[in-house]
């Protein structure tokens, strides 16, 4: 009886094994590799209009076939990461910008300088957005999506507590958010401190918005404009001593934030363009503003989506010829939910909504992008602890500001 | 004390000490503290299923309730119509046995071994076999991602199953050798001399009574498997090799998640899982495996 | 092994010489066996963990990867992380195995019914999916509107809401339970697996020599899991300290960095593809976690069978 147990199990088991090892063999593998195939990786947001996109390239261009992979928020950039230093590399991928450079800078991606002509110009794309993917003056990746912040505030609520249009600079922002909360009695607004990328997003555009900035310098070391940040812990930290913005901040990532403002817990809040419709469809009536800085519009710190070729891909000449193809305003407009990084694809019919015009705005006129230095990525966990210790009343913004200053020298020094 | 009780009056005795009250409070306080870490266990998902049954607009409805006003079991049809999580399913679970009978295989020989033979270097061999298990997988995603890459196995089961198995082979040798060392050597020496080779030996009476070690590392193995996500994430990009913790991250777009699908599909990969535990449970319980073998 | 012979005479000297022979055969049929079955895991082990921990060893001790560790403890938040990083193992260890001792104590009781049940329901933990199982803890961790307030609430247990994960002095133990609850099932199973090993006649004899439950805890059960706890204390302090998925998701390192521990650091380096920190962070861990294991080796070593 032990014996047949046991002879029964290892049966079962090398039965198992026989099935796995069929199953996979039937199944394994990501798509041919023809001569004229590639392979694109593109976040699962997009994939609805990146089928359609590739059914049109496939017809104007027959024989040549693309192979779409998913790749999601989550893992897209450990993913890409470990493509690119193993060498097994997609033919084109779809990328966050600000990551651009942590590729670009080990050569891990191909110059597509060449691809600029007539048809798609320079001076047609949003300048922080190239720049961002620019290295002494070699571009190496198109970018087809750039996103700026700007204010969302409930129009109705604005009106009850008797304010006639949005603030155009923060102190009228704080004397507003004030009037808010003694007339309706929620906080006027809140801040994602509960995540620390969302954090630091809100701390890089006060930093801008005071008129800090980051330039490499020849040696490789990065500038740190020590006011600048001070003053933005202090933007920051405004109003949670007073009650008027919410204590949930600590809890909260920009998602929460949002779904406090769509029910009506607060009276505004700062968020992309891509909230505009959500909140809409939520039955919001809703306005949009620039985002206030010191003296008028401040200035935000801007991110998006870039087509890259790895320096590794197999099929280089497809892969250009299909991102010349995506790269053209017709199809960046079709491929966007916000808007396009050619501005004259932002002309298209669908950005028409004027509540995503103080956007455009923001990224065209008052937008700097986020520092591509790898850095940057360093500081993250620095800026969340000091924006929280001051905002929770633990620490005064110049004390805060000095593990900045601190870390800022490590991270940033000379190569 | 002493205690010379002889045998044919022991029997009376024992059970009047069952019946001691020392044993009853012994009772009582075991199941006080099960049902409390049985509750502690089970909450969290108890707020995933009914998250799972909520609508979008009551996942996060303020003032938060714990139950759905309109439950709906729209979530699962996603997670069943529109996702990829059947196929991921079912990857994850031939993924997980294929790991356990890849472990269990190496980890029995090289356990028993350990556990038998008393070669020179063997404990220095032990220690350094558990060098795997304490690195971490962040270190060791690249050098196997392109081992695997080389072996042409990416986006594959098995080969997924094989890179997984740096997270379990040191800790199951570990434990094989300890429980094959518990094994009486008696029991083989017994088969051998009744003509048997060591290899028969070894199958027909040391794994019967090896048994619910051998069962427990097999759950720890596959439920390790079952979990991992780091280098599922990395080595698989189409259906044909991903699986479950995957499939999960599907339902967050770049702004938002899903959370009833999310919740949704996680629960369909929990439930399962518990039951049928509740079956293999029993082959690591003693009494129930291996019978009245006495050593 | 002492052998009661009369003195010596030559046979009995020709035999022993033999039987020494025959020991030193055996001995070496012994080496060759165990190395010959012991070769699979070594080859794929090498393969899988050796070359990589050749990678740390050389990428820590590299110039950037001495740079790195400049970086990282010149970094203001490294003492706090580190001071933190203790705490969270600590809570880690000690919370998973006692729970985890006591729930195996628990089932292995006599008296107690629907074993199986019991082991499944508080298996659920190691079975959830970690970032649903994490979030699904951040819910019920909020201020004002986490189940476990609420829950506590209409307890009467408090009276206030509690802010689990935005007080900077909780934060800490509250995620450490998290880890403590998603860890415990894995201590119960294998202490369940080495309480087979003891068999009921020593329960017995224990009873009728009059011992308390403790005494029996202490006298007979922890010796007899010796080997089991080392490998679990082994496990449990490496799994605390690779996990940051209950961090990550919950407060991402907050609030103020009151909950920012190595694991976290790691990942983020990963994230920012800074090679040579991983590595430095990783030596660290493996530095501790081969202390361990040596000291392991060197009580056993004394007491060797």
């Amino acid at each position: 009886m032990r014996w047949s147990t046991s002879t029964r199990v290892a049966g079962a088991a090398a039965v198992l094994f026989a099935v796995g090892a069929t199953v996979s063999g039937c199944a394994s593998g990501s798509g041919s590799s023809g001569s004229n195939t590639i392979t694109w990786w593109s976040p699962n947001w997009d994939t609805p209009t990146a089928k359609q996109l590739i059914a049109e390239f496939e017809k104007a261009n027959p024989g040549d076939k693309v192979n779409l992979v998913e790749t999601t928020n989550d893992t897209m950039a450990t993913k890409i990461k470990t493509a690119l230093d193993s060498g097994s590399t997609p033919d084109v991928m779809t990328e966050l910008v600000s990551r651009i450079p942590l590729y670009s800078t080990k050569g891990q991606l191909t110059d597509l300088t060449g691809m600029f002509d007539a048809n798609m110009p320079k001076d047609d794309f949003n300048t922080s957005a190239l720049g961002a993917v620019t290295t002494d003056d070699k571009t190496y990746a198109i970018p087809f999506r750039w996103d700026a912040q700007g204010v969302i505030y409930n129009k109705d609520m604005f009106a009850k507590a008797g304010i006639a249009q949005a603030p155009t600079n923060w102190s009228e922002l704080q004397a507003d958010a004030k009037i808010l909360k003694d007339k309706l009695g929620v906080a006027a607004y809140a801040w994602p401190y509960g995540s620390d990328a969302n954090t630091q997003t809100r701390w890089l555009n006060a930093y801008y918005s005071n008129g800090g900035t980051f330039d490499t310098k020849a040696d490789g070391s990065v500038s740190f404009d020590s006011a600048a940040s001070e003053k933005a812990l202090q933007m920051l930290a405004d109003g949670f001593s007073d009650g008027y913005v919410s204590k949930s901040s600590f809890e909260s990532d920009n998602t929460a934030v949002q779904n406090l403002f769509i029910n009506k817990q607060l009276a505004f809040y700062f968020d992309g363009v891509y909230a505009v419709d959500p909140i809409t469809k939520a039955g919001l009536n809703i306005g949009t503003a620039m985002m206030p800085g010191p003296d008028g519009p401040g200035t935000v710190g801007t991110n998006g989506w870039a087509f890259a070729i790895p320096a590794k891909a197999k099929n280089a000449d497809l892969a250009k010829k299909f991102v010349q193809f995506m790269s053209q305003s017709d199809n960046m407009a079709t491929l966007t939910m916000t808007f396009p990084a050619r501005l004259s694809a932002a002309k298209d019919p669908k950005f028409a909504n004027p509540l995503y015009k103080p956007f455009l705005d923001q990224q065209n006129e008052d937008g700097r992008a986020v520092p591509s230095s790898p850095g940057y990525a360093q500081l993250t966990q620095t800026v969340y602890k000091a924006v929280q210790q001051v905002a929770l009343g633990k620490a005064s913004a110049a004390d805060a500001n000095k593990a900045i200053v601190q870390q800022a020298q490590n991270v940033f020094k000379a190569n | 004390m002493t205690a010379v009780a002889a045998p044919a009056t022991a029997a009376p005795t024992v059970r009047a000490a069952r019946r001691s009250p020392r044993r009853y409070v012994s009772l009582v306080l075991a199941y006080a503290f099960l049902i409390l870490l049985a509750l502690l266990s089970i909450l969290p998902l108890i707020v995933m299923l009914t998250s799972s049954l909520k609508p979008q607009t009551e996942i996060f409805a303020i003032p938060a309730k714990l139950f759905a006003s309109h439950p709906t079991f729209q979530n699962y049809v996603t997670v069943f119509t529109s996702s990829d999580m059947p196929r991921a399913l079912l990857n994850s679970l031939l993924v997980g046995l294929l790991a356990t009978v890849f472990t269990l295989i190496l980890g029995c020989t090289t356990g028993y071994a350990l556990s038998r033979f008393r070669f020179r270097g063997s404990r220095q061999l032990a220690v350094s076999l558990l060098l795997g298990q304490l690195l971490p997988a962040t270190v060791l995603l690249l050098p196997i991602y392109k081992l695997i890459n080389a072996l042409g196995m990416l986006d594959t089961i098995p080969g997924l199953a094989l890179a997984t198995l740096v997270f379990v082979l040191p800790v199951v040798t570990w434990m094989l050798s300890t429980t094959f060392a518990g094994v009486p050597i008696e029991l083989e020496e017994a088969a051998m001399i009744d003509g048997s080779t060591r290899l028969m030996a070894v199958i027909r009476v040391v794994l019967p009574v090896a048994l619910p070690g051998i069962a427990s590392v097999a759950i720890f193995a596959f439920l390790q498997s079952w979990n991992e996500f780091l280098f599922a994430s990395v080595m698989t990009s189409s259906i044909a090799s991903k699986t479950a913790p995957v499939a999960l991250t599907d339902f967050a777009n770049e702004f938002t998640v899903d959370w009833g699908a999310t919740m949704a599909a996680a629960t369909v990969i929990s439930v399962p899982i518990t039951i049928a535990f509740l079956f293999v449970q029993r082959f690591f319980v003693r009494g129930m495996a291996a019978g009245a073998v006495k050593g | 092994m002492a052998v009661l012979a009369p003195p010596d005479s030559p046979t009995r000297a020709a035999s022993r010489q033999s039987a020494q022979a025959r020991a030193v055969k055996a001995m070496r049929r012994n080496d060759r066996r165990g190395w010959f079955l012991s070769l699979p895991s070594i080859l794929v082990l090498l393969a899988l963990a050796g070359v990589p921990t050749v990678y740390v060893i050389l990428g820590a001790f590299s110039a950037d990867g001495v740079d790195a560790f400049d970086t990282i403890v010149h970094d203001p938040g490294f003492s706090q992380m580190m001071v933190n990083t203790g705490i969270w193992v600590v809570i880690a260890l000690v919370g998973a195995l006692v729970v985890g001792y006591l729930a195996a104590i628990a089932l292995n009781h006599k008296g107690v019914r629907l074993t199986g049940m019991w082991r499944a329901l508080l298996l659920i933990p190691w079975i959830t999916p970690h970032v649903a199982a994490a979030t699904a803890w951040k819910w019920m961790f909020g201020t004002e509107y986490g189940t476990l307030n609420g829950l506590l609430l209409q307890l009467h247990i408090i009276h206030e809401p509690i802010s689990w994960l935005t007080n900077t002095t909780l934060v800490l133990p509250a995620l450490a339970l998290v880890q403590v609850w998603s860890t415990f099932p894995f201590v119960m199973m294998m202490v369940t697996s080495g309480l087979q090993s003891i068999p009921d006649e020593v329960y017995e004899a224990a009873q009728l020599d009059g011992a308390r439950p403790f005494d029996t805890l202490r006298f007979i059960i922890l010796p007899a899991l010796r080997d089991v706890t080392f490998i679990l204390v082994l496990i449990v302090t490496v799994w605390a300290l690779n996990s940051f998925v209950p961090v990550w998701v919950i407060t991402r390192g907050g609030p103020a960095g009151a909950s920012t521990i190595l694991p976290i650091k790691l990942y983020q380096e990963f994230q920012n593809g800074s090679a040579s920190s991983v590595s430095v962070i990783a030596l660290f861990q493996l530095l501790v976690s081969m202390t361990l294991a040596w000291f392991y080796v060197q009580r056993t070593q004394k007491g060797d069978r």
